[in-house]
């Protein structure tokens, strides 16, 4: 009943004319900039990061929240029409999308796919209303060894996670870690890894860092992989080709509430995000669908699995980041390096201390979600033309964003220095395929971790016991076992099934 | 067969490694154990030892196998072009050399047409003033030459 009245409150925050324009604003530039080949949420939330220093932190973060799940909507356009995911949550849309597309049924897979990311949102929004305000009171038992223990948590998880070998995330978390030790040091405020360079005594700017590693980053792989984006065609889509019938909707519709509870589990999970949890579903429903054949050739339910999942995944991160401070992934970790900018601690405590602040952004979340869906469907002709602007155009486009919004940080050109520097870094990192999103997620994290550890051994004078003192501890140890020792069990498990596979092949 | 095995994924690994080295001999010339708790070194010590770690061992697993990346020349014209934007700016003033970059970039890099070319110069860093400088209240550099 409690959160019902917090709820009523937080939409009647959202509803001010300053916090739904940002809503609207950034829905809209997400549904477009998601609908774009190539440039993401991540992309997109640090281009749009410099913009809210003006604003006041709760319609900043309305803003940047919209952006982020009108992106996961949007994405779905370039990978049905052209077979290229605006954003890597949309990978598995295109598997059955473009086929769709194919087959001349693109506005019927476009609106699978925005309707099952409604229900997907929907049903991420409904579980952070519920888990969030729970989980931030379980948090307040966490003492600091607590949270430091969640923290390497999330590191060693999203390392062990993301891309395909562990040792390469592991590698990304240890250079995010570096990178976040540059300055001055917590312990006794004395400079590091500084150079003697007096603008790195503050330490390496969050905003600079992102825009130039997913911002510029992006404009270099435009450049590097133009002959793809040139290939682009679409076809003219108009709305009434696009409306289901009853069967259709009868198809999708289990598939896209059951995907989203899978997505909404995923998205609460730190370091597993939105496209863990797209694929995750696309493979669940290819082995218990009863059109599971279709898939990959061209099947609504395949479109409607892997978008439902993607928006549970990406609203369901919230509850992490804004109940225990942790960001599930690159995205949610930029929101978090920007709640601490407007001056927020994000953390149990956040929905004691700023319930205007979190309620309000749940309850914009209900407002955005209808209207995500609502210019998705009456906007798919325009949006279908936003996939045709060619690359060409966004390139200089988006270079002057970089620019422009990385100086107005601090109003710096060092900072724009910066930039240049950190795309250049992670342009180098992408050659050896070593994720950046870890990285990422690891700067952000560091300066809390080290806060934690020494508050930790403060408390208890230098001794280690502090940190298997709780059952919290406990608990957060055995996990960290888990997510370290899984991936080497299943390669173990996987190379004695060959082994034995070859065997009985030879016999 | 040396230039074979000295590909991007090999290079990138080697200079990781390298900076793994370099951040272990920084952070041993700072504090490790200070007042009960770790120092200033302690956290930089642990990720210099994983990054030599890791990269060590992918290194190793990396050295017998052919590569499936390269450096693209490419990637260099948006950084040649940005620096070259920024030097210019020095003299003209941020502004103006961004609309300057926007309008050659299309124009002589991508071969658009000239009106389009001079409208997208001309409008997109328009519309970014008004937000940025205009709205956010952040003044662009003006150069020597003191411009917009």
């Amino acid at each position: 009943m409690e959160t019902l009245a917090l709820l009523m409150e937080g939409i009647a925050i959202s509803l001010t004319p300053e916090n739904l324009l940002a809503c609207l604003v950034g829905g809209l530039l997400g549904m477009c900039l998601g609908s774009m080949p190539g440039v993401g949420s991540l992309a997109g939330v640090s281009l749009l990061l410099p913009l809210t220093f003006k604003m006041n932190p709760t319609a900043a973060i309305i803003m940047l929240a919209a952006l982020y799940y009108s992106t996961m909507y949007g994405g779905c356009f370039s990978a049905i029409l052209v077979n290229i995911p605006g954003d890597s949550p949309a990978i598995m849309t295109a598997l059955d999308g473009y086929p769709l597309a194919r087959q001349g049924k693109a506005g019927k897979a476009l609106f699978s796919a925005n309707l099952a990311s409604w229900v997907g949102g929907a049903i991420g929004i409904l579980a952070l209303t519920l888990i969030g305000p729970l989980a931030a009171k379980f948090g307040l038992k966490f003492g600091s060894p607590d949270l430091a223990w969640l923290i390497i948590l999330a590191l060693t998880s999203i390392g062990w996670i993301i891309g395909d070998s562990p040792s390469r995330g592991l590698l990304a978390t240890a250079l995010g870690i570096m990178v976040a030790s540059i300055g001055l040091d917590a312990a006794l405020g004395l400079p590091r890894f500084s150079f003697d360079n007096v603008y790195l005594f503050s330490g390496i700017n969050m905003v600079p860092m992102v825009i130039g590693m997913f911002g510029f980053g992006q404009v270099i792989d435009m450049v590097v992989n133009r002959d793809n984006f040139k290939k682009m065609k679409t076809e003219r889509i108009t709305i009434k080709e696009s409306l289901l019938n009853k069967e259709e909707l009868k198809r999708i519709l289990p598939v896209s509430l059951r995907q989203s509870g899978v997505g909404t589990f995923i998205g609460v999970l730190p370091g597993a995000g939105a496209t863990m949890s797209a694929f995750l579903s696309y493979i669940i429903e290819k082995r218990i669908n009863k059109n599971r054949d279709l898939m990959g050739s061209g099947a609504i339910e395949g479109v409607a699995a892997s978008e439902s999942s993607n928006n549970a995944a990406a609203i369901g991160a919230f509850a992490p980041l804004l109940s225990l401070g942790i960001p599930g992934g690159g995205t949610t970790a930029v929101l978090l390096g920007g709640l601490m900018m407007w001056g927020l601690q994000p953390g149990p405590m956040l929905f004691q201390t700023n319930p205007d602040f979190v309620w309000g952004l749940i309850g914009s979340m209900y407002i955005g979600n209808v209207v995500c869906l609502l210019i998705s469907i009456a906007f798919i002709p325009f949006l279908a033309n936003i996939v045709r602007i060619p690359t060409g155009y966004m390139i200089p486009c988006i270079t002057a964003v970089c620019v422009m919004g990385t100086f107005s940080t601090n109003n710096s050109m060092f900072d724009v220095y910066v930039m240049i520097v950190f795309a250049a870094i992670a342009y180098i990192l992408k050659q050896a395929k070593i994720p950046s999103a870890p990285l990422l997620l690891a700067y952000v994290l560091t300066p809390m971790l080290e806060m934690y550890l020494r508050q930790s051994f403060d408390m208890s004078g230098g001794s280690l016991g502090i940190f298997v003192s709780s059952p919290i501890s406990i608990v957060l140890i055995l996990l960290i076992f888990v997510f370290c020792l899984a991936p080497v069990m299943i390669n173990t498990l996987k190379k004695k099934n060959n082994i034995e596979g070859n065997v009985i092949d030879e016999g | 067969m040396l230039k074979e095995k000295l590909n991007a994924q090999k290079i990138v690994l080697t200079l990781v490694f390298l900076v793994g080295v370099y951040w272990i001999i920084g952070s041993l010339q700072l504090d490790l154990w200070i007042r009960n708790g770790p120092g200033g070194g302690f956290l930089p010590l642990l990720a210099g030892i994983m990054c030599v770690g890791f990269s060590g061992v992918i290194l190793l697993r990396e050295w017998q196998k052919e590569s499936d990346t390269a450096f693209s020349v490419r990637a260099l014209i948006p950084w040649g072009a940005l620096i070259g934007m920024i030097l210019c700016g020095k003299l003209i003033g941020i502004f103006l050399s961004l609309v300057l970059f926007v309008f050659l970039w299309l124009y002589l890099f991508e071969k658009f047409p000239l009106r389009n070319s001079i409208l997208t110069a001309v409008i997109w860093p328009g519309f970014l003033y008004l937000i940025f400088v205009v709205w956010l209240g952040s003044p662009l550099p003006k150069g020597l030459l003191g411009l917009l």
